[in-house]
């Protein structure tokens, strides 16, 4: 369920940051030098029915927006990439997963800008939401 | 052997909690040192009460009847919650002393 999910932030979020590249995760593709995006994310129990079995989840993602160093020495790339990014969660009203409902987002919190990796500058949006299942 | 889950069923949307709970009223008679010597049991009540995360299902309103596990008891409180971080959940309360006929309540118009 984990991966539909996070197949589903990328779609969306693809549309609102378009000519940016979107990843999966922080793969052997992720060098920043492109302004890219990563997206994490993990799920826990948000409710459950009678029986004890889990229908809903909170979803909890983080959302690294990257920019090579060397090309943004003022971070003016970063600012935007990350400001569109912090947008789109905040205007995030649905999204499509396969067996499930979205619900709403119900946390938002974003970081200071970090260095990773001794090249690249980073912020990163953490946000959760709630699905149920259909 | 132990049961797991919420097993009984009554209440509204989908059982989160459930409980059934008795008391009685007693008569005591105490001698010249204040002390309890007798004890006499008079009535029983028996309340049930649950909650639940709606589901669509019609909530009816207190002085209702309802079956709450086994039986069929008059609604003396019901309450329907919601909040912005979750489901919308109904609690109710029910119940009966000890072999009452129960007459339920109009429903209002």
């Amino acid at each position: 369920m984990i991966n539909t999910v996070k197949s589903a932030i990328k779609t969306s979020l693809q549309s609102a940051v378009s000519g940016k590249q979107v990843l999966l995760s922080h793969d052997g593709t992720w060098d920043g030098g492109k302004e890219q995006i990563a997206i994490e994310a993990t799920t826990e129990t948000f409710a459950r029915d009678q029986t004890g079995k889990p229908f809903a989840f909170q979803v909890n993602a983080v959302i690294t927006s990257a920019t090579y160093l060397d090309d943004d020495e003022n971070g003016s790339l970063l600012t935007a990439l990350h400001s569109a990014v912090f947008n789109w969660v905040m205007s995030l009203s649905s999204l499509t997963i396969t067996g499930y409902t979205f619900e709403s987002v119900t946390e938002i919190s974003e970081t200071e800008v970090e260095i990773l990796a001794e090249k690249l500058k980073a912020m990163s949006v953490n946000f959760s939401f709630i699905i149920t299942k259909n | 052997m132990a049961t797991f889950g919420v097993t009984s069923t009554g209440g509204y949307g989908m059982l989160q909690n459930f409980s059934k709970s008795s008391s009685a009223e007693i008569a005591e008679a105490r001698d010249e040192n204040g002390l309890a010597t007798d004890e006499q049991a008079y009535s029983r009540d028996i309340e049930y009460s649950s909650e639940g995360i709606f589901d669509g299902d019609t909530v009816l309103e207190a002085g209702a009847a309802i079956t709450m596990g086994s039986e069929t008891v008059l609604i003396r409180n019901v309450s329907e919650n919601e909040t912005n971080t979750g489901y919308k959940r109904v609690s109710v309360t029910a119940g009966v002393k000890d072999s009452a006929t129960q007459v339920a309540l109009a429903a209002r118009t």
